[in-house]
């Protein structure tokens, strides 16, 4: 195997060393004496840290320091350029007997952490509460955004409650309850939906093609009935017909449960409808016809479509956008909202999935004890679920009070369930994961968390959501931590739709990307980009790194793979022939397309530029930041002004400006390190496309890192990082068990990474085995015991 | 009206609802609410703080001259008809560690607590509105607002500038429509029966997860129970919410309807907040308030200023004159969205003066030459008049940049009778305010 990773092909050789150590080799103070002490002493104290005075003798009673120390040593930070350099050999022997005790000290006492109790972040919420009763709802809208810390929105440390969190918490479950019950109140609600954005494009994924602008919504219908549906037209686009500002349509006999209902603009279309109804102008119904983007001669239509199917078009007239244009009015039609009015004529809660799952019992009996057992068989299994563990006798109880009190006042069976849900919703112990420590061993001590907790790691870890009854009742027998068991339920899960939360959540924030939204590159150097080329960039990036989760691959392929997916719009924005017809599908690449791995993603090329112009330091930031999780420091206060034109007027290439920040030695410490890796990628433009000159002249993406290696173009930039495949993996690690632990890792649990890498590499790091490594480690299956 | 469920009278309420709830604490309560209401001699008094990100182009932001003679500057202009209800301030920095290098999270972080963020977990202090609040909060149905036009937190630590303690970032709300009915009620009707059975419904729910959280703790370690106690607390403003809401008297208050969203512009999602502030101020829902005109390091740009570029890409300026203009237009137009706050306050009137004559209200960013994210010398402003305790149109001009903000916090937590005696970096108070 040619590409091996580097400090373990080293390892063997330094563990070799390390054991005639003493005899051959100079002594680890020695070392340091002479390469680093001069520098971090107790008297310098170089970069605020300080090895003198720190015991040699077992380097694993301060993980702290050593840790630190090996990590600058291994990537060669360490000591600096223009101080002389240790000999390789006898560096590698350093770092190995370094390495080797670290470990030692790692598997003598196994540091597990203890996490605090996490509560849910409002993802998991939203996915908790469709696992639990089978309503998907997008709640996380209605939750305050949770706080991260360390790249994660999981981690115990930054999620708070909040009397604001507490306020939607209970508003939520009232929602939630009643939805999810059919109970609700039967008069009719008015519920808008605003348009966003710009309306002049199409509206990206989930909208018709061939459409422009509109509004699409996923809502809950909460009973069988009638619903009004209303669209209305933005303040500032044309009146087609005098007085006439809204149109609606109404739906008839709709099912309860969740409709996704589209108002939209086509572009063309073949059929025509009659004249428009509840149009009641002056100029009576309605006569019109599709409308063209730019605004040719045809007259604006705006189509309804529930659940994917076209159920209304209304020609609604009205001056074309070239007439407009020549009144100097604004135009075309553009949508403000869209209402849904309802239900009128409910029939009924409906049957709707929630309701199946929620009345297993109807009270067949008068008798008010009848009524309580059936009650009772409604929420057992509610509560285990919700709570993830078996209950105790006591469990019940809040529950069953909450159900009788609204009895008690009168309140229909079903509506008094709906009470004892909501209550449920609320309880701590859905809110909150909560971990008990036993009541024996001392604080500091590592106990195995109960099979329950451990269920309830993984179903965090791999679906943002909670246990499944297979997995609880796994952990009830008792049989979760058997190694077969464990490895068939972490394979079941990864193999599960629910996985895809992987990516969603855990992939999303590693790389960045939820970012993404936030990011507008200039509207008038890029006209090319729109919502629908940053919806194909979002989901390129999905599906591949979905695709890699699913098919068990090495995480190497996020930087090699010879495959991505594209539609007809991504394969020509890339200059990529044979895509067409609208749909993703995987395409293979080759040397010449110039992609392949995530470095030739639009995601993540736009994500690292400016608006304007590509940015090597942005880049190069982001892979040390992401693949190699080695940030660089924070820039300094006062950078000097950087100079944007050469002397004879003309203005500089992207990489001729960073080249003249770098000439500039204060800057040069840091920038050695980031620009490299972000030039090598300035044949990609702002929004990813593949270029040769930039304004200034042509593209130079030949680079040359602090240590000397040179490398040229994004193909040579993955070679490069293939070669150092152990710090990728490294780096890839730390970030899965962050996520994984819900807590920051620190220098303790590096005994466990490197296991961990030791463990995988002989397959080349496949996902599945990075995840059942973590699942099986000891800070995944154990605790230590908080101070009281 | 829209808010008719807040002036529900406690008792009835209680019986409507059918619903047994913790009378004796009740009772007890009800003398010390009932101390000062909008008497002339001890008018309510506010504090807010409204921050914009990513700083100034200082030269063009800084005014002429000083004290009372001194003259607007271009960034300030449109602030020009509010000059006797402010004070305009530089000098003043945040920056409790001055060996550690500036950045987005710390700077933001840093603004309100005037403490350095701990590194690899979430440490910080308690912030100057949150100890305003435990005072001035006790008698409104939210302690404190925090609010925002865009998710607080993007990128790596950000979890923002309101902390209610060291270890507690407090969320904000950026949604309109949903501070709307966080204020007002939800479902935008006016329903006092559904508002007081809901408030019954939820107080009961409280008095159930208390008594759960009670018997958790007992078996939890010392971490995890600090984290119930976050719960816990909640839970307490949340029941003095619905308590107050329950006897508070009926306000007069203009109609307002209920937001549909968050707008589209910009400008005019600043204002609906704006708008929203100001009636939860005049309902008296709430004394205490943070406002961010978008979060720390945002991506937004300014189509209504003809500014394509993202607001953070032109605060690194490198002192590029597009960029600086760019940026010196975006600090003339959030001075004149404040200006359009300040008005609208002064336009309420509250026994001989108004709304603002009763506040105080901070204006600045936690940046100052955001190019190199400096966090000295920041541009400063006092607004509103703290009840005659504040007297306006001055300039002052503190030498250097060595001044701690946290130093004006302690003065303004003086003026709205809350005194404090340290905060974060704090060495003193500032002594040039007085009236």
């Amino acid at each position: 195997m040619k590409r091996k990773a580097g400090y373990l092909r080293t390892l063997p050789i330094a563990v070799c060393l390390a054991a005639v150590l003493s005899a051959q080799t100079e002594s680890r103070e020695a070392f340091t004496g002479r390469n680093c002490l001069g520098c971090h002493s107790e008297r310098t104290k170089s970069g605020g840290f300080v090895l003198e005075g720190i015991s040699h003798s077992d380097a694993s009673l301060r993980p702290d320091i050593w840790e630190k120390v090996a990590k600058r040593v291994r990537a060669r930070e360490m000591p600096p350029a223009g101080v002389p350099r240790p000999q390789e050999s006898s560096a590698a022997a350093f770092l190995g007997g370094l390495i080797a005790e670290l470990d030692r000290g790692g598997s003598r006492a196994p540091f597990a952490g203890s996490p605090v109790i996490r509560r849910l972040n409002r993802t998991e919420y939203t996915n908790a509460v469709r696992d639990l009763l089978d309503i998907e709802l997008p709640l996380d809208a209605e939750l305050p955004q949770d706080q991260t810390a360390a790249g994660f929105d999981n981690i115990g440390d930054a999620l708070s409650m909040s009397p604001l969190l507490l306020e939607r918490y209970l508003s939520v479950a009232r929602r939630v309850s009643a939805l999810a019950t059919g109970t609700g109140e039967a008069s009719p609600v008015v519920e808008i939906f605003p348009a966003t954005g710009t309306q002049a494009v199409w509206q990206g994924e989930g909208m018709p093609f061939g459409t422009r602008g509109g509004i699409r919504v996923t809502h809950y219908f909460p009973k069988d009935g009638d619903y009004d549906l209303r669209a209305f037209l933005a303040k500032e686009s044309l009146t087609p017909l005098e007085g006439v500002r809204f149109f609606r349509l109404r739906l008839t006999r709709m099912k309860a449960g969740s409709h996704t209902v589209v108002v939209t603009f086509p572009d063309e279309y073949a059929e025509r409808e009659g004249p428009v109804l509840n149009v009641g102008g002056p100029g009576g119904p309605a006569i019109g016809g599709p409308l063209d983007v730019l605004g040719s001669a045809v007259r604006p239509t705006i189509e309804f479509r529930v659940d994917g199917r076209r159920v209304k078009l209304f020609e609604i007239g009205g001056m074309t956008a070239g007439e407009a244009a020549f009144d100097g009015l604004p135009g075309p039609p553009a949508l403000g909202r869209i209402e849904i009015a309802g239900p009128k004529n409910a029939t009924g809660p409906g049957e709707t999935p929630s309701r199946a799952r929620i009345f297993v019992c109807r009270p067949g009996g008068a008798s008010a004890s009848d009524e309580g057992d059936c009650a009772k068989r409604i929420l057992a299994p509610l509560v285990r679920r919700a709570f993830r563990r078996s209950l105790a006798p006591t469990d019940l109880n809040p529950f069953l009070k909450a159900f009788e009190a609204a009895r008690r006042g009168n309140k229909p069976f079903d509506v008094a369930i709906a009470a004892a849900i909501r209550e449920v919703l609320l309880a701590p112990d859905f809110l909150f994961r909560l971990e008990f420590d036993s009541a024996d061993g001392a604080p500091g001590s590592g106990q195995p968390v109960t099979d329950f907790e451990l269920a309830c790691r993984l179903s965090f870890f791999l679906w943002s959501s909670i246990p499944d009854d297979e997995l609880l009742d796994a952990a009830a027998a008792g049989k979760l931590r058997e190694p077969k068991m464990l490895e068939r339920e972490v394979r079941r899960m990864l193999a599960d739709r629910r996985s895809t939360a992987v990516m969603d959540n855990f992939a999303a924030q590693w790389l960045g990307l939820r970012e993404l939204a936030g990011v507008a590159p200039d509207k008038e150097l890029f006209p090319e980009f729109d919502a629908a080329l940053a919806a194909g960039f979002q989901t390129e990036t999905r599906l591949f790194v979905n695709s890699l989760i699913r098919e068990n691959r090495s995480v190497l392929d996020l930087l090699r793979a010879n495959y991505t997916y594209l539609d007809e719009r991504l394969a020509g924005h890339y200059g990529i022939a044979g895509v067409t017809g609208p749909g993703f599908r995987k395409v293979p690449l080759d040397g010449a397309s110039g992609r392949g791995g995530l470095l030739g993603h639009g995601s993540v090329l736009l994500l690292t530029s400016h608006s304007t112009r590509t940015s090597p330091v942005l880049r190069g930031k982001w892979i040390l930041e992401n693949l190699l999780n080695s940030p660089p420091p924070a820039p300094p206060a006062n950078v000097p002004p950087l100079e944007e034109k050469t002397g004879d007027g003309r203005k500089l290439t992207a990489r001729e400006q960073v080249e003249r920040h770098r000439a500039n030695p204060s800057c040069a410490s840091c920038h050695d390190r980031i620009d490299p890796l972000g030039f090598a990628l300035e044949n990609y433009d702002v929004i990813g496309r593949w270029r040769t000159k930039d304004e200034g002249g042509p593209i130079n993406a030949s680079a040359k890192m602090l240590g000397g290696t040179e490398f040229a173009g994004p193909q040579g930039l993955k070679a490069m990082l293939l070669g150092r495949a152990d710090e990728f993996v490294h780096a890839t690690l730390e970030r899965l068990m962050t996520y994984a632990l819900g807590r920051e890792l620190d220098a303790r649990d590096q005994p466990t990474i490197r296991a961990i890498m030791r463990q995988t590499e002989a397959a080349e790091y496949r996902f599945h085995d990075l995840v059942l490594a973590i699942v099986r480690s000891a800070p995944f299956q154990m605790r230590q015991k908080q101070e009281r | 009206m829209f808010i008719q469920q807040k002036y529900l009278p406690r008792r009835t309420f209680l019986r409507g609802a059918g619903v047994c709830l913790g009378l004796p604490l009740l009772e007890a309560m009800v003398p010390a609410l009932t101390a000062e209401k909008l008497t002339a001699a001890a008018p309510v008094r506010r504090l807010g703080f409204v921050i914009y990100p990513l700083g100034v182009d200082q030269d063009r932001w800084r005014p002429k001259g000083e004290g009372a003679g001194f003259q607007f500057s271009e960034a300030l202009a449109p602030l020009a008809p509010h000059r006797g209800k402010m004070v305009v301030m530089s000098g003043l920095s945040s920056d409790p560690d001055r060996s550690k290098a500036g950045f987005h999270d710390r700077a933001l972080a840093s603004f309100l607590t005037g403490v350095e963020p701990a590194k690899g977990k979430v440490h910080v202090g308690i912030s100057v509105d949150q100890l305003a609040a435990r005072t001035l909060g006790k008698e409104t149905q939210f302690a404190s607002l925090e609010l925002s036009t865009e998710n607080n937190n993007g990128g790596a630590a950000h979890v923002g500038p309101v902390f209610k303690s060291a270890t507690t970032p407090l969320p904000f709300e950026f949604n309109p429509r949903r501070l709307f009915e966080r204020l007002f009620g939800e479902g935008g009707r006016i329903d006092p029966a559904a508002a007081a059975a809901r408030d019954a419904a939820d107080q009961s729910s409280l008095d159930s997860v208390t008594e759960r959280i009670a018997e958790l703790k007992a078996r939890l370690g010392a971490g995890d129970r600090r984290k119930l106690e976050e719960y816990v607390e909640s839970i307490r403003d949340v029941e003095r919410r619905i308590q107050v809401a329950s006897r508070k008297r009926p306000t007069d208050l203009p109609e307002m309807a209920r937001p549909a969203g968050v707008p589209d512009s910009w400008p005019e999602h600043v204002k609906l907040m704006f708008d929203l502030q100001t009636l939860a101020l005049q309902a008296d829902l709430t004394r205490v308030w943070t406002f961010m005109y978008a979060r720390e390091a945002t991506s937004i740009n300014y189509p209504h200023l003809d500014i394509s570029m993202g607001h953070h890409e032109i605060s690194h300026h490198n002192f590029e004159k597009d960029k600086l203009d760019a940026l010196a237009k975006i600090n003339v137009d959030q001075s004149r969205l404040f200006a359009y706050f300040l008005s609208k306050l002064d336009s309420i009137k509250e026994g001989n003066s108004t709304l603002l004559d009763h506040s105080l209200i901070l204006y600045g960013s936690n940046l100052s030459v955001p190019t190199s994210h400096s966090q000295r010398d920041l541009p400063i402003i006092l607004a509103g008049g703290a009840a005659g305790r504040i007297a306006g149109g001055r300039y002052l001009k503190f030498p250097g940049d060595e001044t701690p903000l946290t130093n004006l916090y302690l003065t303004m937590l003086d003026k709205v009778g809350v005194p404090t005696e340290k905060l974060g970096d704090s060495t003193g108070r500032l002594n040039r305010l007085e009236v």
